[in-house]
């Protein structure tokens, strides 16, 4: 089979070509472009109230104490506004991109976000680590209130075995999916490079 | 929409098999367009500034697909040149064996065969890519290979 016949193969036109609707896109790109002026408007406002209260806490109590909680609150805003600035000068500047960069950068993301994701898994690791002592230290010492009443240890002890066994499930679970995903972007830039080397 | 429409709903063809995911993949890439037009500065030709968008579309959505048969795609895929559906017109059904051997074929060589078959030049597809052109040659002539003898195995 030569090319030209290929080529005539891939781009004749199958039944569906021409019935295709695309009406929807106009619509669908009006409902996401709201949807993301809702959250950059919402990410402003919401960022902007917190330092407002944070603000009129220091102004109520002005200590050490509320300084530090102020400061926290500001960082936390700018950085949440700054990544979606990064994330807006990213989104004009993909499409300069060849092909091939573009792959890269995803890769250099993914395997940014994988090492964020292990040093989270750490940390919650080195929590569980220091509560649990922490904790049959606290069950030890209060042992005649919890004798009185069980439950106060199952709602207690529970609640915290819980929430921690759901925050390792779930980096557990995206860690895997964020290896995998970098397991096949360095697949694909791997693919590229070989060739770009031959 | 209208010009373009159809080599890019090809773009996705490349990446999905018929039903909702390419579908998806369709809306993704109009949408990619919508959003990318304004800054499309005619430094390139507009032809290839849509399939640069499109492919990079695809690749983002791919990312988030979880691959079912990571490491043997590829030959899985094209092994599977044989399962096409006997009831369904020749030239759909022989449409239908390429598609699935050029879903199988790595994403670069994928996209270098796809954009020639297009009737892009090396030159162009290079511009899409950014590999140098006379490697763009040598994905199209392993991508047309690869291709090629599955067809061939699934002639015998």
């Amino acid at each position: 089979m030569t090319d030209n016949e290929l080529g005539e193969i891939w781009r004749e036109p199958v039944p569906e070509d021409g019935e295709r609707d695309h009406s929807w896109a106009p619509r669908t790109w009006r409902r996401r472009r709201r949807m993301l002026h809702l959250k950059l408007f919402g990410e402003l406002a919401g960022g902007g109230g917190a330092i407002v209260v944070a603000a009129w806490f220091l102004r109520q109590n002005a200590s050490f104490e509320t300084a530090l909680l102020l400061a926290i609150v500001v960082l936390v805003v700018l950085l949440s506004w700054g990544a979606n600035v990064r994330l807006w000068w990213e989104m004009s500047r993909i499409v300069h991109e060849h092909t091939a960069d573009y792959i890269a950068r995803l890769l250099a993301e993914a395997e940014l976000e994988l090492r964020a994701q292990t040093w989270m898994s750490r940390i919650v690791w080195i929590s569980v680590a220091l509560v649990f002592p922490w904790a049959l230290y606290v069950l030890w010492s209060h042992s005649d209130v919890y004798l009185i009443g069980p439950w106060r240890g199952i709602v207690g002890f529970g609640g915290i075995s819980l929430i921690f066994t759901g925050i390792l499930w779930q980096l557990h679970h995206k860690r895997e999916s964020l290896e995998d995903e970098v397991r096949r972007l360095r697949a694909w830039k791997e693919d590229f490079q070989e060739v770009s080397t031959t | 929409m209208r010009e373009h429409g159809a080599a890019l709903s090809r773009v996705a063809r490349a990446y999905a098999s018929a039903g909702a995911m390419r579908e998806d993949l369709e809306q993704e890439i109009s949408l990619g367009v919508w959003e990318a037009l304004p800054s499309w500065k005619q430094t390139s030709s507009l032809r290839t500034f849509l399939f640069r968008v499109a492919h990079n579309r695809c690749i983002d959505a791919m990312r988030k697909v979880r691959p079912e048969t990571p490491a043997t795609e590829h030959v899985e895929q094209q092994a599977t040149c044989t399962a096409s559906p006997a009831s369904q017109a020749e030239s759909r059904q022989l449409l239908g064996k390429v598609e699935v051997c050029v879903r199988g074929l790595p994403v670069a060589q994928r996209q270098a065969f796809t954009l020639s078959l297009e009737g892009l030049s090396y030159e162009e597809i290079a511009d899409v890519l950014g590999v140098k052109a006379n490697h763009v040659g040598v994905l199209v002539f392993r991508a047309r290979a690869a291709v090629r003898e599955s067809l061939e195995e699934e002639r015998r």
